[in-house]
């Protein structure tokens, strides 16, 4: 007797999909992994932490919430954390802390010391771009995560 | 900038495109594209350096 594959129904196929999605922000091209899309999911792995690496390598600036310009400074934060907890880490490394905004007193911390100095490197515009293009890179993967998850892409 | 089209170039391509031969062919695109537009700009900037 032959077993008939059936496809599993959207309602099964959610948990898995949310699960490879959070995977997917955890460690860019894990949830294309846990789905199946091995090659894919590596090469992806590849060219986001390695955009992420050049963009560290060249003093890309780690983007704090400056209550100056609270639309477009949040916007970059964003963009930072789209590529997952390897944000927090580079923060960690670079400003000693986990720290997302600049204080509010003013600018004279160590923090705010620090973010300006790397702005100032003339290699920061190039290591922002890198850091930036990583982290929406890696939030559309996890639109095309939710589409191969949900099958709605081959 | 040269790495930077590489690395997005290949990122779309393979998100987009599902066969090997438009892969190369939409990388290729956006890499000439993204390449070729900034040397354009570039250029047509030369008389307004500051």
């Amino acid at each position: 007797m032959t077993q008939e594959h059936v496809p599993p129904e959207a309602s099964d196929r959610l948990p898995r999909t949310l699960l490879a999605i959070v995977a997917a922000w955890v460690l860019p091209g894990l949830g294309h992994v846990l789905l199946g899309r091995v090659r894919r999911g590596l090469l992806f792995a590849v060219i986001l932490l390695g955009c992420f690496g050049l963009g560290l390598a060249h003093d890309g600036r780690l983007a704090l919430r400056d209550e100056r310009q609270p639309f477009l400074s949040t916007l970059q934060v964003i963009a930072n954390v789209g590529i997952g907890p390897a944000d927090g880490f580079a923060r960690l490394y670079v400003y000693g802390a986990l720290v997302y905004a600049l204080p509010k007193g003013g600018l004279k911390n160590e923090h705010s010391r620090v973010f300006r100095e790397r702005t100032r490197s003339a290699l920061a515009i190039y290591g922002t771009a890198y850091l930036w293009t990583a982290g929406l890179m890696n939030l559309l993967l996890l639109f095309d995560v939710w589409d191969i998850g949900m099958a709605r892409k081959p | 900038m040269l790495l930077y089209a590489v690395l997005v170039s290949t990122f779309l391509a393979v998100l987009v495109r599902h066969d090997t031969r438009s892969r190369i062919r939409l990388g290729l695109t956006l890499w000439f594209a993204m390449v070729g537009g900034a040397l354009a700009l570039a250029y047509l900037m030369f008389p307004f350096p500051n």
